[in-house]
């Protein structure tokens, strides 16, 4: 479909969306590797799994490549993984993808290990069964693969009794198969916050190779039906696992490090290709590298400014012109105005369309350098009202020495992006623009003195 | 804090012009110019924020915007969380399902479910976990009417909802928007509680508006007097004990400062007594208090709690108090460094009646650099 390009600022309003992930083949897409200092990821990832399957042993197990994927938050990450998805797709492999903020209650549930691997199997069934691969697994292999769970469900022991109970317990079809059945029983038991669910983790726990095997059986079936058909082999896409909300829990670890750290060799267990994405606050903070078998790939900003020098960096500032300019004519922007939102957007792609937005909510003619300063201010105004007191030491620390000081809020500084990351043949870390000319950054004592109470 | 927001030239005229009984600052104007040429251009799901600190002035801009658009054919459907709730969102794509055909969906309330103590945590949970869905279950642009500070709370805990917001609009009455950052630096200097602890190096802040308990106060009634005669005494300036000249003179006597009674022996006195208050009774049985407990009863943490509801303005939800007061907080430790610093420079200091909104003035600034009030704010 082509877009109109759009000639006013009320039409740039209303069409500027600094919200939407790209569907793969957009034409508003850019691609912005260059300018980010970093490989295309959709590419990357398309080369080097690729080269594992091609390789002999792709198949055996152990060889088959597992990646992490992060970066901040509207940084762009779906849209690669959309397009990541539909490149593999081309090269012959079987995509299942999904997304952890769909499929799962974020705020409900406790997303651990044994929820994505479980998630893994209804993805594989549902979406491999559809066009064009029509794989229908086997009844019994699917049933055995939940058989586990519904005797956790149903406190019953034989798979007569358990589908009984399931039909009756959970009001599901008499009908339905009892992997339906098991599946729609869960679903029932995380939306009504059971303490059942606790069970099923516990028992994940207490024996995790049952839940491999019950993934791993459905996967081999499935690898070897794309053999049969000359599809190359599954790769599987979670996204929206950095979104899972960081809580300490009983043993003072964290959901994060519970997920990707402590329980990565279960994330690792199925026998096909899998890219997670990975919240980036536990990147910088977890030597993650040495965990998974690849380096994770990260998609920084866009880098908008030289690490070494105010200097603007030419190549990034024409790459973001770019992404603007195939969504709002060029001539609909007074000169410099592009330029000044960019940089005030620190190469952040969703706040660059943000100020864009906001900019094109005045009533001249075009968007100018008035308009530009008015959305630069609201955003000022909105990231100068995250920043608190305690932050300023390590904004600090950050404005000083281009990386995070390793202590408690580094977490909270990169989730409200109040620093940014970029990437150079370097690693290094920014303070948003908007940052820095905050009144509360700008202005704060630095010397802070406590009340103490009497 | 709110930075001043540059007004551009060239607003036009509002599409819909303001109740004539509504005075906003001018930047609030323009705002509301912006808001009404700008909402017919937002189409699908789409989050907008109105802010308006004062809930009467919220409510009648609100109703004037709906009946304008309503007549305009712009069907807006509305929604007040009149309590707080768990999943504010859920009740929001609860209320858009039935109301399918709105153009509009207004949103007030927002702000209970942030402050209840009880609800907090889930409502934050809710609006930043499921922010995602106001893509699917949302047919129309959501604006959500509420106030500053709840704004600036959002932004801090709902980093995600927030990032998905296509447009802030302020629109401030000009006395309100005087008092704004003053009352969003009272938020911040108290709206956490530290812990210290004996085996923990790193002490630990907690919100102290979600673990404060409401205590029972007890009033101590001082014996009084049967006689007509009054056998008070109270303290004048250099201790002598002054009897008061009358019994009404006397009862004015009893609330200085007392130090010690003496009673002739021919005089009947009743018993002194103690009364269980609440706190809302305690406030509203005197213009002056005096809040006496042990150290570490809590004392300090109470007055950082009514700092808060009122800075908020939510008495009535907490306190059952229909009445709105701007809180100024003194710590007399720092107002008697001030007096002696002050009184160097100043030896007749004693005589300026401005001596404490000067110390205000400049105590804030020393807390809170970025929030730039004007020298009179105070008196």
């Amino acid at each position: 479909m082509t877009r109109a390009i759009a000639q006013t600022p009320p039409e740039a309003y209303a069409t500027v969306n600094p919200d939407e992930a790209l569907p793969s083949g957009d034409e508003r897409y850019v691609a912005l590797d260059k300018a980010r200092g970093t490989r295309n990821v959709a590419q990357l990832l398309t080369e080097i799994i690729r080269i594992r399957e091609d390789n002999i042993g792709a198949r055996a197990s152990g060889n088959h490549a597992r990646f992490l994927v992060t970066g901040h938050s509207g940084c762009g990450k779906t849209t690669e993984l959309y397009r990541l998805k539909d490149a593999l797709g081309q090269a012959g492999f079987a995509m299942v993808y999904f997304d952890a903020g769909i499929e799962f209650d974020l705020q409900k549930q406790n997303v651990d290990w044994w929820s994505v691997l479980l998630e893994m199997i209804w993805q594989v069934d549902e979406q491999l069964s559809q066009p064009p691969f029509d794989i229908r697994i086997p009844q019994d292999r699917l049933d055995d693969a939940v058989e586990w769970l519904a005797r956790v469900v149903t406190k019953k022991t034989e798979r007569r009794d358990m589908e009984g109970s399931l039909t009756t317990e959970f009001e599901v079809g008499t009908t339905l198969p009892f992997f339906a059945k098991a599946k729609a029983a869960i679903k029932a038991l995380v939306k009504a916050g059971s303490s059942t669910v606790k069970e099923i983790e516990q028992e994940a726990e207490r024996r995790p190779a049952v839940l491999h095997d019950a993934v791993n059986n459905i996967i081999t079936y499935v690898q070897d039906a794309l053999r049969d058909q000359g599809h190359r082999s599954l790769v599987i896409i979670a996204d929206g696992l950095e979104k899972i909300p960081w809580r300490v829990l009983a043993d003072r670890m964290t959901t994060h490090n519970a997920v990707f750290i402590h329980n990565s060799r279960h994330l690792k267990a199925p026998l096909c290709h899998l890219v997670y994405t990975l919240p980036l606050a536990l990147l910088i903070s977890e030597n993650i590298g040495q965990i998974f078998p690849e380096q994770p790939v990260i998609m920084p900003m866009v880098r908008v400014r030289r690490r070494d020098s105010e200097k603007e960096d030419r190549q990034a500032l024409a790459a973001m012109t770019e992404v603007v300019t195939r969504r709002v004519s060029r001539t609909v922007f007074a000169p410099g105005v592009i330029k000044m939102l960019a940089l005030a957007s620190g190469g952040h792609i969703r706040d660059f369309l943000r100020l864009v937005h906001e900019a094109a909510s005045g009533f001249g003619e075009r968007i100018t350098k008035a308009d530009a300063r008015r959305a630069i201010s609201g955003m000022v105004d909105l990231y100068n009202r995250t920043i608190q007191q305690e932050f300023i030491a390590p904004l600090d620390y950050v404005a000083q020495y281009d990386e995070l000081a390793g202590g408690p809020h580094d977490g909270e500084l990169v989730n409200r992006l109040l620093v940014l990351e970029y990437r150079n043949s370097e690693t290094w870390t920014a303070l948003h623009p908007c940052v820095q000319v905050a009144p509360r950054y700008e202005r704060a004592p630095r010397a802070h003195q406590e009340e103490t109470h009497v | 804090m709110r930075t001043k927001k540059k007004p551009t030239s060239k607003t036009p005229p509002p599409v819909y012009p303001m109740p004539h009984d509504a005075t906003l600052t001018p930047a609030a104007q323009e705002d509301w110019s912006r808001l009404t040429h700008l909402l017919p251009l937002n189409r699908g799901p789409r989050l907008l924020f109105v802010l308006v600190d004062s809930p009467v002035l919220r409510r009648r801009l609100l109703e004037h915007l709906a009946a304008a658009l309503s007549a305009d054919g712009q069907t807006v459907a509305r929604l007040d969380l009149t309590a707080p709730h768990y999943q504010p969102l859920q009740e929001i794509f609860a209320a858009a399902e039935v109301q399918p055909q709105a153009r509009f969906f207004f949103l007030t309330g927002l702000e209970r479910s942030l402050i209840s103590p009880e609800h907090r945590l889930s409502a934050l949970a809710d609006l930043n976990l499921h922010r995602d869905q106001l893509r699917d279950r949302l047919a129309c642009p959501l604006v959500v009417w509420t106030t500053d500070a709840t704004l600036t709370d959002l932004a801090r805990h709902t980093p995600d909802f927030i990032a998905w917001q296509n447009g802030i609009f302020t629109l401030a009455d000009p006395a309100v928007a005087v008092e704004a950052p003053y009352r969003q630096h009272l938020i911040d200097r108290f709206s956490k509680l530290t812990l210290y602890s004996a085996t923990s190096d790193a002490p630990l802040a907690v919100d102290l508006e979600r673990v404060f308990v409401k205590l029972t106060t007890t009033q101590q009634r001082p014996p009084v007097a049967s006689s007509v005669t009054t056998a008070w005494e109270s303290l004048g300036p250099s201790g002598e004990a002054v009897p008061p000249a009358s019994a009404t003179a006397g009862k004015a006597a009893a609330r200085r400062t007392l130090r010690s009674v003496s009673f002739s022996p021919e005089h009947e006195f009743a018993e002194g007594s103690t009364a269980a208050l609440s706190l809302t009774e305690a406030l509203q049985s005197g213009r002056c208090l005096a809040v006496i407990g042990a150290p570490g009863a809590g004392k300090t943490t109470l007055l950082h709690f009514l700092a808060l509801t009122f800075a908020r303005r939510q008495a009535p939800e907490r306190l059952d108090m229909h009445e709105e007061r701007l809180p100024l907080f003194v710590a007399l430790r720092d107002f008697n460094r001030f007096l002696d610093e002050a009184a160097r420079d100043d030896p007749l200091l004693h005589r300026d009646p401005n001596v404490l909104p000067r110390f205000l003035i400049k105590r804030t600034q020393e807390l809170a650099p970025h929030v730039q009030l004007s020298p009179d704010f105070f008196h």
